[in-house]
């Protein structure tokens, strides 16, 4: 602070700081909002889909056991049968007030259904429902993910948004508050020196006038001494006056 | 059996028949003997078999029941011991003549003799097949009285009438037995 | 067909116990160690599955988890499996001819699931210590042999190679040189197209196809009650692959036009109440509607259709199934001096497995309003026991 040069110039260019910051604090502010509405719903989201996706789960896997029971274990054979996978996951991205957050997107890569014919002989139509439901609960995982990241994403970015406008608002905006105010003092002390030296100066040219006039009369006086002396001396003389002056 | 076919000497038998009456009445009565006895056996026998290893074998996860099963046993045994009695009987009733000799003497109570000999070989076979069909039921009844026993302890109670009815058809058979070798005297001396 | 008729037969009434008594006695004092009603009772109650292994401690399967510190749905099931398997490998080496032959029969099943899982397995190159873990411990057949089936070259002369010297050694041979003689003649394709072409399901379908119709002339041919037991639990069972085969083609390629009079109908046993006229008509069936009009000409069937048709999501139709095997299952244990019991311990055994399973399932789950719903072996509350008690 102290090593800014309190001149007019540094304060014209901390006013145009100042006023950059408040507006770049303004903006932030903005964002920063934008992105708590946003992390809002997305947690909003997360929570809805976390709690559908808990009776979803927990019904697909007991259809799964329902499954066994009717079918016996078939675990083994849906891992030993091919592993083209059908269902893939693709990454898009989304913009929020200039975050950018991960999109995941399901897409079928065509592959043959494989295992079709799994419970023949038994089972076959509760391994048809186990199939319907854990792809219903895939894609609820994959929003799940895709929210997820989003979220974690959207938490950073909030909290570096965050960050700046606290910073801004906190250490830059005051910072360059002080700067000014130290600006200003230092120019009304500066202001204030030079009124008392233009005081002084006064002072001493105008007891220099009255010196000047004082011999003058002196003068004057010797010329015409009685006037002088009725002239009220003592009134005129000021001992303060005196004082002042050094030689 | 057609005699002029193969024999025609006056010593050939002419026929099953002729070899069946000529046999002596002692023969007849301990054959009796041997088959109440021994028919006796192969029923117990038989039902121990059938007994015994359903038995063990239910006993092996249940073997609380291996004593109390052994009564099915004892019942198998027991058609075994009629017959034994019966053979007892039987011998007792077997009699040699008095006067040894190449023939028998005149005035020969052969009416007698004949019945003696008929009436305890049937009586022996009367035990003897009468035990066999009791010991094989017997047997049989235990055998299921030992899985059903196995499989629940409230059971046994009511299979074991079922099995003492088994049972019981060889007593028939004794008492019939015995009431047919009754009459059944060998005279041991010739009437006067 | 394959397995060549046994030398005497199982015995009569007064003569089975000389060579079946013991091993029959055997099963049927195992058949004590079967769950109770209250052992359901208190199982269903349970909250977590610390009480089930309390309370399973009370049963026949005490020694099995007494050394789990907790319990699982796969460990349970597995202990479960090698208790069922030692009872089992026990039994079969207390009997002799034609019984062992048998119990060698019921064992055959499961060899077909390991062949096929081996050969898969093979396929898609995994390791054959890791699929001789998953294999049926029931299904075992020799070691040196079940290593050697994965070992053979990926090629048609490597797979031929293996049909001619290590399948055919083993007792399921006959049925899959009968499938690919089949296969051969009806798209004369080789051995190798016919495993990769076709699925691991409809190869064991066929499979089990031909096991039902050997098992079924074997009983057949041993003749007495046996055949009348044994042969009715397997023309049952005959009929059940029929109708589950046709009810869960739907919606698959075995449904297309084509395949059904020549792909699907190859499935039906030729064995069963429902062959020869059932099944052929079953052969044209290509939607539950018309297998419904098919069934109801058979009365035993309309009644297990009416139920699946009816749709109230409460009984599926192979809770159906399921419900009548266990009472036809039952039914066996209730004369004395015939194979059927050994058949029917074993499958009932299963059925336990599975119960418990869901038991288990159910509470890890949180599943507390679906626990009742599994099918209860010698339930004194059983539909077809009337009331009792």
């Amino acid at each position: 602070m102290a090593e800014v040069p309190p001149t007019r110039m540094n304060q014209q260019i901390f006013k145009g700081k100042l006023k950059a910051a408040q507006g770049g604090h303004k903006l932030l502010k903005k964002k920063a909002d934008a992105l708590k509405v946003k992390f809002r719903d997305y947690a909003k989201n997360i929570s809805e889909t976390k709690s559908g996706m808990a009776t979803d789960a927990s019904s697909a896997f007991f259809s799964l056991t329902q499954a066994e029971y009717a079918a016996g274990n078939f675990k083994q054979k849906v891992a030993e049968g091919s592993m083209n996978a059908r269902i893939r996951v693709g990454a898009g991205v989304d913009n929020v007030a200039g975050v950018k957050l991960p999109v995941f997107t399901k897409y079928e890569t065509g592959a043959v259904a494989d295992n079709q014919s799994l419970g023949l002989v038994g089972g076959g139509k509760k391994i048809v429902a186990v199939r319907e439901k854990f792809t219903v609960l895939l894609d609820m995982l994959i929003k799940l993910a895709s929210l997820q990241t989003s979220f974690v994403t959207l938490d950073e970015a909030l909290k570096v948004t965050n960050r700046r406008v606290n910073a801004l608002e906190n250490v830059t905006i005051p910072k360059i508050e002080g700067v000014l105010a130290y600006i200003g003092r230092e120019l009304d002390e500066l202001e204030r020196e030079d009124f008392t030296r233009l005081k002084l100066v006064q002072g001493k040219k105008e007891q220099e006038e009255k010196e000047e006039m004082k011999k003058k009369e002196a003068s004057k006086a010797l010329k015409k001494p009685g006037k002088e002396n009725s002239a009220d001396i003592t009134a005129a003389f000021d001992a303060t006056d005196d004082e002042d002056v050094v030689f | 059996m057609s005699s002029d076919a193969t024999c025609s000497s006056e010593y050939c038998n002419q026929g099953w028949a002729e070899v069946l009456t000529h046999m002596s009445p002692y023969g007849y009565a301990n054959f009796g003997v041997a088959f109440g006895l021994g028919l006796s056996i192969v029923g117990a026998a038989w039902g121990i078999w059938l007994t015994g290893s359903s038995l063990v074998g239910a006993a092996v996860k249940a073997p609380r029941i291996r004593s109390k099963n052994l009564i099915s046993v004892i019942f198998c045994e027991a058609t075994a011991i009629y017959g034994v009695i019966m053979a007892i009987i039987l011998t007792n009733k077997i009699k040699e003549p008095e006067s040894a000799g190449y023939f028998l003497e005149e005035g020969w109570d052969y009416n007698g003799y004949y019945y003696a000999g008929y009436g305890m070989f049937s009586a022996g076979l009367s035990v003897g097949l009468t035990n066999i069909a009791s010991g094989v039921s017997v047997g049989i009844a235990g055998s299921s009285c030992a899985i059903a026993d196995a499989q629940d302890a409230s059971l046994f109670v009511k299979i074991l009438i079922v099995e003492i009815f088994a049972s019981a058809l060889g007593i028939f058979g004794i008492i019939v037995g015995i009431i047919q070798s009754n009459a059944c005297t060998f005279p041991t001396f010739a009437l006067q | 067909m394959t397995t060549p008729k046994p030398k005497e037969g199982t015995g009569d009434i007064a003569t089975f116990n000389i060579q079946h008594g013991f091993a029959e006695a055997l099963v049927r004092g195992m058949r004590s160690s079967f769950l109770q009603d209250q052992d359901y009772h208190h199982l269903t109650q349970c909250e977590t599955l610390d009480d089930v292994r309390l309370n399973l401690t009370e049963t026949d399967y005490a020694d099995s988890i007494a050394d789990f510190n907790s319990l699982n749905p796969t460990m349970l099931q597995k202990a479960a499996v090698d208790k069922l398997v030692t009872e089992f490998k026990y039994l079969r080496t207390q009997t002799v001819e034609p019984l062992s032959t048998f119990l060698d029969f019921i064992t055959y099943e499961y060899m077909i699931e390991n062949v096929m899982l081996l050969l898969k397995g093979a396929l898609s190159g995994r390791d054959i210590n890791e699929l001789l873990e998953q294999c049926h411990p029931l299904g075992m057949f020799k070691e040196s042999t079940m290593r050697s089936i994965p070992t053979f070259e990926n090629s048609a002369k490597g797979y031929s190679d293996l049909y001619q010297t290590v399948l055919v050694d083993t007792p399921v041979g006959p049925y899959f040189s009968k499938f690919l003689q089949e296969s051969a003649m009806h798209r004369g394709a080789h051995s190798r197209n016919v495993l990769e072409e076709v699925e691991i399901e409809i190869i064991k379908s066929s499979l089990i196809k031909y096991w039902i119709e050997d098992f079924y002339m074997f009983v057949e041919s041993l003749g007495g009650d046996t055949a009348t037991i044994m042969g009715d639990i397997l023309k049952t069972r005959a009929d059940t692959n029929a109708v589950n085969i046709t009810l869960n083609s739907f919606g698959t390629p075995l449904n297309e036009p084509a395949m059904r009079s020549s792909d699907r109908k190859r499935l039906y046993p030729a064995v069963g109440y429902l062959y020869p006229a059932g099944t052929s008509m079953l052969a044209d069936v290509s939607d539950e509607d018309e297998l419904g009009r098919v069934l109801e000409l058979f009365p035993s069937y309309s009644a297990i259709w009416s139920i699946h048709a009816s749709g109230t999501g409460d009984k599926s139709i192979d809770d159906v199934f399921y419900e009548r095997d266990v009472q036809a299952l039952e039914l066996a244990f209730e004369s004395q001096f015939h194979f059927g019991c050994f058949y029917a311990y074993v499958k009932l055994k299963e059925q336990e497995i599975r119960n418990l399973v869901w038991i288990t399932e159910c509470i890890l789950q949180q599943q507390k309003d679906e626990i009742e719903k599994f099918v209860q072996v010698f339930s004194n509350t059983a539909p077809w026991r009337g009331k009792t008690r």
